[in-house]
């Protein structure tokens, strides 16, 4: 499969936070989503990806080419959408269309106008006048006007009411028809990447817990409950993580079969959801 | 580059209605002409780091498809050009309203200018987004300030030079190139600090 960017063995220190050989790929034509708790290290990921942070060693790839060596011809076909504002306050969406189109050989103005009007953004009005959500919205439409081949995003729903944010993914769903395109977008909110992630990557403490396809999520891993007495040295082997609450355990498990053969009735095996799985590894400190 | 000129000028659209009245300002406050070279070149440049300061801009710059250097040597070479723009606004307006000045005036007013920002370039590298407006202020007085004090040895250096056996133009040109030489060596600086910056 091909992939669309490519992180080899990574190096970064900050003072209090590192990220210690950092291995990612992404593949191409699909949505990843990249989870992971506050401090993370998710958008320091993707500042590197987008050469906002340096590495202080390791290869990245995007495109399969180097991001240092071709800088601008990466760029150019990358669109990005970022939490926090970049953009200048006081401009309307016209004149930040006259800022930001000239950077891109591929700018289309028809893109940028359906864009607005999908939205119902104004073009005279200074964004600084715009809601959470219409700034998001223009974002994404400066982002989406040169038809990026790649679009990164940066917790792009944090903050947004529940219809903007179903536009906002009906929006991304809709891109995706394009088997060219890839997405590779940040975020707290799990529901949002089980409506549309292919991929899901996890980040602890700067270190990928896993990279598995949402399918792969669901079939593999599932949600066990049972009596405590259940549990001893041997049967604990069977569990990812495992909570105690009382007379009872919860535990996520990566071989639902066998503990179906082992257990039987038992215990009580459920499809786990994407927030318990985000639970149950940041609990395996 | 030339869209990243646009951009300053489509970020200041309301402000450069106040160009005129500024440099207007200078011509019937200040008697020195090589002064009013000087405010009026500083006039486009730095209210563009004002308004930098007020997004993360280099966020922005640094996703877009533009190289750390292009944008390094965009903000130094659009500098001059804007340096330009002012010293023939700067001439017409003196012209027009009558008022004496000679090419050692220009040659004053744009060197000062050209030394402000060698030393206060860099420095925006180095100290962090919301001291840029504290900075910009400070140099500005600083500079005014200073100019003001000299401006009569200046001028009467110039007349010493028009009247002396040197030759002015070769003093001229020295003090041109070093300038220059001082300018370009601040983009070195400027751009080695930028280039590692993390955004």
């Amino acid at each position: 499969m091909d992939k669309v960017i490519e992180l080899e063995n990574i190096n970064k220190s900050f003072s209090g936070f590192f990220i210690d050989n950092l291995n990612l790929s992404i593949n191409k034509g699909y949505v990843t989503g990249f989870i992971g708790a506050n401090g993370s290290g998710k958008s320091t990921t993707i500042k590197m990806i987008m050469n906002l942070i340096k590495p202080d060693s390791g290869n990245l790839k995007i495109f399969g080419l180097n991001h240092l060596d071709n800088e601008k011809e990466i760029k150019q076909k990358i669109g990005f959408v970022y939490d926090d504002n970049i953009y200048y306050e006081g401009l309307n969406m016209r004149d930040l269309q006259k800022i930001v189109a000239p950077a891109y050989q591929d700018w289309d103005k028809s893109s940028f106008n359906h864009y607005i009007e999908k939205f119902n953004l104004p073009l005279n009005k200074p964004i600084k006048n715009f809601s959470k959500g219409m700034r998001m919205k223009a974002s994404l439409v400066l982002a989406l006007s040169h038809d990026p081949e790649l679009i990164i995003m940066d917790e792009p729903t944090a903050g947004l009411d529940p219809v903007f944010r179903k536009d906002f993914l009906n929006t991304l769903q809709e891109i995706m028809i394009d088997e060219n395109k890839s997405i590779f977008f940040s975020t707290h909110i799990t529901s949002d990447l089980e409506k549309i992630a292919d991929y899901i990557i996890f980040v602890r403490d700067g270190n990928i817990i896993f990279n598995h396809s949402t399918n792969t999520l669901q079939n593999d891993f599932a949600l066990v409950k049972g009596d405590r007495s259940l549990i001893d040295r041997d049967t604990a082997q069977e569990f990812e993580y495992i909570n105690y609450k009382e007379e009872t355990f919860e535990a996520m498990t990566q071989n639902p079969q066998q503990v179906a053969d082992m257990f039987g009735d038992e215990v009580v095996i459920d499809k786990i959801s994407l927030e318990d799985i985000m639970y149950f590894f940041n609990g395996d400190d | 580059m030339v869209y990243l000129l646009r951009r300053d000028l489509i970020l200041q659209k309301k402000l450069l209605w106040l160009y005129i009245p500024f440099i207007l300002i200078f011509v019937f406050t200040w008697s020195s002409p090589f002064l009013i070279f000087t405010v009026a070149a500083l006039y486009i440049p730095y209210n563009a780091l004002a308004y930098d300061e007020q997004v993360n801009s280099d966020k922005l710059l640094n996703s877009l498809p533009y190289t750390r250097l292009e944008i390094t040597l965009y903000r130094y070479l659009g500098t001059l050009f804007y340096t330009l723009v002012s010293v023939l606004i700067v001439s017409l307006i003196l012209i027009l309203f009558d008022k004496p000045f000679t090419l050692f005036d220009i040659g004053i007013g744009v060197s000062f200018f050209l030394v402000i920002a060698s030393f206060t370039y860099p420095l925006f590298q180095v100290f962090k987004q919301g001291n840029i407006t504290t900075i910009i202020i400070v140099a500005f007085v600083l500079s005014v300030g200073l100019l003001s004090s000299i401006s009569e040895y200046i001028s009467g250096f110039g007349s010493f030079l028009s009247g002396s056996s040197i030759s002015g133009s070769i003093l001229f040109s020295g003090l041109m190139l070093s300038v220059l030489i001082i300018y370009f060596l601040s983009w070195l600086i400027t751009y080695s600090i930028y280039s590692k910056k993390d955004f």
